[in-house]
């Protein structure tokens, strides 16, 4: 039973342990792939990003930098990454990806969210708290890597408005969790 | 001539940077900026931790059946041969250099020789101490003597943080590029596969980004048997 940090499972990927391995796929593949999900919309596809992304954390699991985030945080990012990529090159995208984007008590593990504590739920809660409109082109933008141009394309708005949404929803999330004293020791957020 | 936005321009912008959706002019102009304003850099990288830290946010899902088995073959697929051979030898043996090093790596092998036989290193080691100019101890290299031509490196924290190179080479004067790292605030250690032109490695050197030699090892066989656990 691996007990180890994320931290510690890392370093056993970057040496090579086979064993540190597929501790690593077990213990982040229900979140991965369901981030994956959640951008690409359909199955078999997000399979193949996940399965990209693990591939991705393994080539690159020696430059990890713990300054810039969780184990966690480095390994969606990835995700996230590879799963814009696919969207570009792929035939189309998403149609509507409002609700990319959670509410309510959606996402975070549990153990994610002990460690990202107050961080997690500031975040949640100013998500909750974003007008529709901004919501939706802070989604596209995040989850599908789309320019303020091509959000306001996608929504029927002038780029300056897709521009002002994104910034404003943006700047929201910020100021949320730069209250009380900023972030947390684990979030990173 | 360029001419970089100010500091409330590139904060204007700071929020499509960090999502990487800013394109073209704009985003030169204010790379630029950030390259003198510490202020605005810092600013970005706030706005950058919020963009990474949403996807934590969605749901997790059940993946389909035989996704880790998928996966970890995929990896295995992906796998350098050198790596595959000795991936549990890398193991043991950067637990056997890692005095002082991450406590994290120490533990993960306490679980691995706690669930399996001992893996064993091979018999016969060339190994030395990674020094900085003054002599001062930073880590240790070592090269298992065989068909496979690796090197294993394991640093203590010494280093500062950054991006470095660990370079090669053989009798000859010539230096290879053997790999590049990063160093973040734990201990740092890999393996890396020696590139022919400096094989049989004698000595490493270690440049950082600016390109000085921060530390250097000549290697010396040692022939004992080294065995982990």
């Amino acid at each position: 039973m691996w007990s180890v940090s994320d931290d510690a499972l890392l370093a056993g990927l970057a040496a090579g342990d086979p064993d540190a391995a597929a501790a690593f796929v077990e213990r982040f593949q229900r979140r991965v792939y369901g981030l994956a999900l959640a951008i690409i919309g359909e199955p078999r596809a997000a399979e193949e990003v996940a399965r990209e992304a693990f591939v991705r954390v393994w080539r690159h699991a020696s430059t990890y930098d713990p300054r810039r985030g969780t184990v966690p945080t480095w390994v969606l990012s990835i995700c996230r990454s590879v799963a814009i990529e696919h969207l570009a090159l792929g035939p189309g995208r998403p149609l509507d990806p409002a609700g990319t984007l959670p509410a309510d008590d959606t996402g975070g593990g549990p153990e994610e969210a002990a460690t990202m504590g107050d961080d997690i739920v500031r975040l949640r809660d100013a998500l909750d708290h974003l007008p529709p409109d901004e919501r939706r082109a802070l989604s596209l933008a995040e989850f599908q890597g789309l320019t303020a141009a091509e959000v306001g394309a996608r929504v029927g708005v002038p780029v300056f408005t897709a521009q002002s949404r994104i910034r404003a929803a943006m700047l929201r999330l910020h100021s949320a969790l730069a209250r009380e004293g900023g972030r947390g020791e684990g979030g990173r957020a | 001539m360029s001419s970089a936005y100010t500091c409330v321009e590139t904060r204007a912008r700071a929020p499509e940077m960090a999502l990487d959706v800013l394109g073209g002019t704009e985003r030169a102009e204010a790379l630029e900026h950030l390259g003198s304003c510490a202020v605005c850099r810092s600013y970005l990288a706030e706005l950058t931790e919020v963009v990474d830290a949403l996807p934590v946010l969605i749901a997790e899902a059940d993946p389909p059946v035989g996704f880790e088995r998928r996966t970890l073959e995929r990896m295995g697929a992906a796998e350098p041969r050198w790596r595959r051979r000795v991936g549990r030898t890398a193991v043991a043996l950067i637990a056997a250099l890692a005095v002082g090093a991450a406590a994290s790596i120490v533990r993960v092998v306490g679980v691995r020789l706690a669930e399996s036989e001992p893996p064993r290193v091979a018999a016969t080691v060339t190994e030395a101490r990674l020094v900085d100019r003054d002599g001062s101890p930073l880590g240790s290299v070592v090269v298992p003597t065989g068909s496979e031509h690796v090197v294993f490196v394991a640093l203590d924290g010494s280093l500062p943080r950054g991006a470095y190179t660990l370079d090669g080479r053989d009798d000859s004067r010539v230096w290879s590029h053997v790999h590049r790292f990063d160093v973040g605030r734990s201990a740092a250690h890999f393996a890396a596969a020696i590139p022919d032109s400096a094989w049989p490695l004698r000595v490493v050197r270690v440049v950082d980004a600016s390109g000085s030699t921060v530390a250097r090892s000549a290697l010396h066989p040692v022939g004992a048997a080294a065995r982990a656990g």
